[in-house]
């Protein structure tokens, strides 16, 4: 019997909102990082908590801690470096935002 | 299998000294790096980067690579080491963690590297990643680029990921697979998605990782997309500007015809109420009123130009000051 193409389809997909927050135990995971490395991406102020005393980190946290561990090993970059490349990304992209808007 | 010349993909001299080797890799490190770049090839540039210092670094490894490359059996053909070749250096697994996007740090090789560095790197790592029974599988992240018409209908999309795999003997190897994911209606751009269980598997009776798949929509030549607003030019002539005119419009859902109002001006934006991306609320579509202006050629339409200067008398350069 031939399979039809829809067999083999994962449709279980979840579609993650971006108001899930993510404990610091869960960050230290997803990431690779233990809990004083992760203090100290937090001390440097490449991510902030959400929240006030028990930290909480938003989606767009966890993607900035990825994107900045990952520059960190490859680059051999440190702290400071992690924080000032993450920020000058940011602004470049929000520029390109703007320039291909006012392109058109 | 290809010989790979890692002088060739650093832009090194086979002399290079291994100061150079250091300073080139940091600058093309910066230039290819996946989370900097632009590039659409960046990724594979950046692999090929990462395996090639991973090689001339070491001084070892590269005096054995520079043997090999200089009994490489033809300039042009391919490549097969020696009978009986045998790595003998260390290898060292910290050497070989950088980046892809398809996991934090698992690095993959070229069928090349394996056959000349792979077993040893393998056995070491091997050791390195110690004995533990029980390992909840790693999560994978990865981005996947779709078309904004898949991103609008929902479509099945083959992913292909790299996977993180404990063998049989504790070696760790990289499992390569294509699976066919259903994209939800309505995705926008930098959204996220998870795969419960399609991560990298477990060892022993651990849960296997997550996927998460960060969803990206490629630039469209029509639509050009905000969020969920999507934005497309509409030329018109003159007199349908000036006039008023119903005219066809293209929407993801297919044409629909559209009011242009009397007096439309240049760079006026219409908008097509929940005809963008869908979503709670879905987003709208803007047509963007493009004047085109017809070319004089014959001469009565010079002649009606003509009359046009004469009724108007409009100079649309007196709010700049100028007089003519």
């Amino acid at each position: 019997m031939k399979r039809s193409e829809s067999d083999n389809t994962i449709v279980d997909v979840e579609i993650l909102t971006t108001d899930k927050l993510y404990s610091m135990a869960e960050l230290c995971r997803i990431c690779q990082l233990n809990e004083s490395g992760l203090r100290e991406y937090v001390e440097y102020g490449i991510i902030m908590s959400e929240t006030t005393g028990v930290y909480r980190f938003s989606q767009s946290q966890l993607d900035r801690l990825l994107r900045g561990t990952r520059l960190q090993r490859d680059l051999e970059l440190n702290h400071a470096g992690v924080a000032l490349a993450l920020d000058l990304l940011d602004t470049i992209e929000e520029l390109n935002r703007n320039l291909s808007r006012l392109q058109r | 299998m290809e010989f790979i010349d890692y002088y060739k993909t650093m832009g090194l001299d086979d002399t290079a000294t291994s100061d150079e080797i250091k300073r080139a890799y940091r600058k093309l490190a910066r230039k290819y790096h996946p989370d900097v770049s632009k590039e659409t090839d960046s990724e594979a540039r950046f692999k090929e980067l990462g395996e090639a210092y991973a090689v001339l670094k070491d001084e070892q490894r590269r005096r054995e690579y520079d043997e090999l490359k200089r009994h490489r059996s033809s300039p042009e053909g391919g490549f097969n080491p020696p009978p009986g070749w045998q790595y003998q250096g260390d290898m060292n697994p910290d050497d070989f963690q950088y980046s892809t996007q398809g996991g934090q740090g698992s690095a993959e090789f070229s069928d090349f590297f394996e056959q000349i560095f792979g077993s040893r790197y393998r056995h070491e790592h091997a050791e390195h990643s110690e004995q533990r029974s029980h390992i909840r599988g790693q999560d994978v992240h990865t981005r996947l680029p779709i078309s904004l018409y898949d991103a609008f209908h929902g479509a099945s999309v083959e992913v292909a990921i790299s996977l993180p795999v404990v063998q049989a003997q504790g070696n760790v190897g990289i499992e390569n697979k294509t699976l066919k994911v259903k994209i939800p209606v309505g995705v926008v751009s930098g959204q996220k998605i998870r795969l419960r269980g399609q991560g990298g598997p477990s060892v022993g009776d651990a849960q296997p990782g997550d996927l998460y798949i960060e969803i990206s929509i490629k630039e469209d030549e029509v639509y050009h997309l905000d969020g969920r607003n999507v934005t497309v030019d509409l030329p018109v002539t003159p007199w349908e500007a000036a006039l008023g005119a119903v005219v066809e419009v293209p929407t993801l859902d297919g044409p629909v015809n559209l009011t242009v109002p009397k007096n439309a001006k240049q760079g006026q934006r219409l908008r097509l109420k929940g005809r963008g991306l869908p979503g709670k609320p879905p987003g709208d579509q803007y047509a963007v009123v493009i004047v085109v202006v017809p070319e004089a050629t014959t001469d009565e339409q010079k002649a009606l130009y003509e009359s046009m200067r004469k009724m108007w008398k409009l100079n649309p350069r007196s709010t700049s000051g100028a007089s003519t």
